[in-house]
């Protein structure tokens, strides 16, 4: 499976939860886990720490010989995707943050453009991605092997890295500051075919044309 | 969709009128006290077209609207009639050629 | 010509149309006829809605469209699957888009590339609808907010009442004259259930009435005893902050002794539709803004209701007069702006509504089941006069610069018998069911089918499709052996004989060749059961099923069809312009239409101007 972290920070959970302009965002987080996030919000892509050294996502999925690459804006991000030829990729979009520094009129501007982005971005991925989100203190995570939905609570920071690289199938580096979500519990996969309730589904939007 | 921009006056030029600072001349020293008034009525502002930005931008629709000529409320709806009408017993006028 | 305006009436049958006509009846019809001429018109193979206005809008045979059925199959798992419309989705994290499976170019394209307007309201095939210059609001093939083609929902205090087909039935107990329940919406594939909108009815039994509260709009809403109550707007919350509307109307059949209410189909809400039915896009809800909410899908008529007998004959007829004179209320608004360009207004009611009385012009009717209810012989006639009345009322907007034109898709005749396709194929050995398996015992979708020893299978309304090698997943026949397959089929088939009755059930059998051409054709059918008068497919052929029996007595209240050998029936043709022609086809009527409005026709299109 494909990882695609996007780092936004000076997002705020108050808005990225409440906002209901944000289409996309929102979508996900139906569609998969979100809530906040304890910690120092620039360790969201760390793995471990040791005293002279910070092991990275990037750096510890470039070591496995995984197609890695990083990005400072969404276009880049995107003609990247459109190759479909990678493995790991990481955003990370200071816009807001800078918007919010400025404290320029826009900031409201910035989560629908960021939203709008991230639309775009959506459209060219494949199903077997699993997304993170994560501004300042709140994350927002789709996998479709994702066993946790909803609000997911009292998550710290370090926390991302490791349920993203389980989530990936990947083994764990041996020491991990954070702790994944999911270990231990059964990653769903796709199902196929159809229950006899899906089927019961089917036949009632078909008969409703009275011929059949 | 209408965005802040199209349905808002500049956020600034708002702050600017309710503080009671003409934006053109900008004071030589922006210290703490006139910044942090600015900054929490922009929050303010910010938070009050979050919360009501749908609302505003369903007046803005209204009143497009109405500028295209259509009513505001919704007419009711074909419903039952409480006599049927016999549409047979009616003379139509037919088109003359 | 400045203007050309058609008026579609859905399923109007010459038979009835030339009787009245004879009769003095149908003053304003009898008057075009005068003016220009009537003719019957060819209608397509198979003798179906979509598939005849597709010609229409096309003019080309169904090859040419890709539309050649309500349903098809899907090579992959053998499934029947809704042939108009489809759902793509790109991947799991975008919202799907629906695309129109009419394929070829409708002749408004034509006229938008000239800057020819149109107001087009209704035509089927047309969701979502097509970008044109002008304005136009889809119709069949517009889903229910459930997906479907229209699924009620019956409310009973009843216990052990289980749904009919294509309903969803809820018990429900009533406390100290209250009722809480819930409208049923949208599912939830998260959760796997469905979405609630929640309602609490109070009953007010001395005013024969209840009163629906809710957070909807209005939100008390009233409803009286056996009538047709208005819209009430609802909201289902999909997810965060991501809700869809939809609209809804009942019926209160009963308060005591048991409580029974019926509720129509979740309808898209005009103002914000899930899909786009109409373009531009806010025309839909700018005409509810002029009219008054209408329905939006795109079976408006209340048929399930009926047929699963929740209601009764004359509430059905009430439903469909609110329909038709909701429709009659779009044509006479944009007929009172037009212009210039075309014009195409349908109203379906008169086909839905002969599907479900023509039983009682027949006395010995199967679905009768020996009881006469002469009331009702008269309703369709009484219909067709009405019809006669809209076409009137459309015909003052007709002047000297102006092509007038009013026609039927297809006729209607009688169903009082169905054949069970599958059940003859298993009997004559194309198909296979698996070991100790008989018909009779799985339910649709091929349940029991053992694809490995099938050469040809069935579903639709008369479609046989062969099990090919590389083309169904799990096809069987190479090329050189669907010859004897098809061959087989056809000779077996063709003059068979329904013993019980001593009459012939099919007249022949066509090879999809024969009768389409076109960049489409490898999706048709392979063969196509050409039926006599008074019989079809039975009920449970079209999803696959394989019942027991032959042939079976059709008792249900959907009395009449026509999705027989199309030569038995043809529409009806009127126009305000004298034209030669003997037999009009449905092909012919958009190169006519493109001539009267100066627009060369497309290489493609396959009839003729009427009026050269």
């Amino acid at each position: 499976m494909k990882i695609l972290v996007l780092n936004l920070p000076g997002v705020e959970p108050k808005t990225l939860f409440s906002d209901e302009r944000l289409e996309n965002l929102h979508r996900l987080m139906d569609m998969g886990c979100y809530g906040e996030l304890k910690g120092d919000a620039s360790a969201w892509n760390v793995l471990a720490r040791q005293e002279n050294h910070t092991l990275t996502l990037l750096e510890f999925l470039g070591q496995a010989d995984k197609h890695c690459a990083s990005f400072e804006n969404f276009s880049a991000l995107q003609s990247k995707l459109e190759s479909q030829d990678w493995d790991y990729c990481q955003l990370i979009d200071a816009g807001l943050k800078n918007a919010t520094s400025r404290a320029d009129s826009g900031i409201a501007d910035e989560y629908l453009r960021l939203d709008r982005e991230l639309g775009e971005v959506l459209q060219h991925l494949s199903d077997d991605t699993i997304i993170a989100a994560i501004g300042d203190g709140c994350f927002v995570l789709v996998s479709s092997n994702n066993p946790i939905s909803g609000e997911h609570k009292d998550g710290a920071i370090v926390d991302v890295a490791p349920t993203l690289l389980e989530l990936a199938g990947y083994p764990l580096p041996s020491a991990v500051e954070g702790k994944s979500w999911v270990a231990g519990m059964e990653l769903k996969n796709a199902s196929s075919g159809l229950t006899s309730e899906e089927e019961e589904i089917l036949r009632e939007r078909l008969s409703g044309l009275g011929y059949i | 969709m209408n965005s802040i921009h199209e349905v808002a006056p500049s956020l600034s030029r708002l702050a600017a009128e309710l503080s009671g600072t003409n934006p053109l001349r900008v004071p030589e020293y922006l210290g703490p006290e006139t910044v942090m008034p600015l900054a929490s009525i922009l929050a303010t502002i910010l938070g009050f077209f979050l919360v009501f930005w749908r609302l505003i931008a369903k007046t803005v629709k209204k009143v497009i609207r109405r500028a295209r000529g259509l009513p505001d409320e919704m007419p009711p709806e074909v419903e039952m009639e409480e006599a049927p009408v016999d549409e047979s017993s009616k003379t139509e006028n037919i088109s003359t050629q | 010509m400045k203007r050309v305006i058609v008026i579609g009436l859905d399923g109007f049958e010459p038979k009835i149309v030339e009787g009245l006509l004879a009769r003095g009846e149908l003053p304003n019809l009898a008057k075009l006829c005068e003016q220009g001429g009537y003719r019957r018109l060819k209608t397509t193979h198979s003798a179906q809605t979509p598939v005849a206005w597709s010609t229409f809008s096309t003019g080309t045979n169904p090859g040419g469209h890709g539309i050649f059925d309500f349903l098809t199959r899907d090579t992959k798992t053998y499934l029947p699957i809704m042939a108009l419309s489809r759902y793509e989705q790109k991947n799991a994290f975008v919202l799907p888009k629906v695309v129109n499976m009419r394929r070829g170019t409708p002749f408004w394209n034509l006229l938008s590339a000239r800057d020819v307007q149109s107001t087009i309201i209704r035509v089927p095939c047309a969701y979502p609808p097509d970008q044109i210059k002008g304005r136009m609001l889809s119709g069949v093939g517009v889903p229910d907010l459930r997906g479907g083609f229209g699924t009620p929902t019956f409310y009973s205090s009843r216990t052990g009442l289980s749904s009919e087909q294509s309903e969803k039935v809820l018990t429900v107990s009533v406390k100290d004259g209250k009722v809480a329940t819930h409208i049923v919406g949208p599912r939830d594939p998260k959760t796997k259930s469905d979405h609630k909108f929640d309602i609490n009815i109070q009953i007010d039994k001395p005013g024969n009435k209840i009163i629906i509260q809710s957070q909807g709009q209005p939100e008390k809403l009233e409803v009286q005893l056996g009538k047709w109550s208005k819209w009430l707007k609802v909201k289902f919350k999909v997810g965060m902050m991501q809700s869809v509307s939809g609209i809804v109307r009942f019926n209160l059949r009963q308060i005591e002794p048991e409580f029974e209410l019926y509720a129509s189909p979740v309808n898209f809400d005009t103002e914000e539709p899930l899909f786009p039915i109409s373009s531009p896009q806010e025309y839909a809800h700018d005409l509810a803004m002029k009219i008054g909410r209408y329905y939006t899908a795109g079976m408006a008529e209340d048929h399930d209701g009926l047929n699963n007998e929740r209601f009764d004959e004359s509430s059905y007829l009430d439903q469909c007069r609110l329909v038709l004179r909701e429709r009659r209320k779009m044509m006479e608004f944009e007929l009172g702006r037009f212009e210039s360009g075309f014009f195409f207004c349908l109203f379906d009611t008169p086909d839905r509504l002969a599907h479900m009385f023509w039983r009682f012009t027949e006395p010995d009717h199967p679905a009768n089941r020996g009881v006469q209810q002469p009331e009702f012989a008269q309703v369709i006639e009484e219909h067709y006069r009405e019809c006669d009345a809209i076409v009137g009322e459309a015909m003052k907007h007709a002047d000297e610069d102006t092509l007038f034109i009013v026609l039927s898709d297809h006729g209607m005749n009688s169903f009082q018998r169905g054949l069970n396709l599958n059940t003859w194929l298993y009997e004559n050995g194309f198909l296979a069911l698996k070991a100790n398996s008989q018909p009779g015992e799985g339910g649709d979708f091929f349940q029991n089918v053992d694809w490995n020893q099938t050469k040809a299978y069935a579903l639709g309304l008369g479609c046989i499709f062969l099990n090919m090698a590389g083309r169904e997943s799990n096809g069987i026949l190479k090329a050189e052996e669907a010859e004897p397959v098809r061959e087989g089929i056809v000779s077996g088939l063709t003059g068979l004989v329904d013993s019980d009755r001593g009459q012939v059930a099919v007249r022949s059998v066509a090879r999809r060749e024969q009768v389409y051409r076109g960049p489409y054709l490898s999706e048709a059918p392979d063969l196509l059961v050409n039926f006599s008068e008074g019989y079809r497919v039975s009920w449970g052929t079209p999803l696959g099923g394989v019942p027991r029996g032959l042939f079976e007595d059709n008792l249900k209240k959907w009395g009449g069809d026509h999705v027989i050998d199309p030569e038995l029936v043809p529409g009806v043709l009127f126009m305000n312009k004298a034209f030669r022609e003997e037999s009009p086809s449905l092909v012919d009527l958009a190169p006519t239409i493109l001539n009267a409005l100066g627009v060369p026709k497309g290489a493609e299109m396959e009839g003729k101007d009427l009026l050269s």
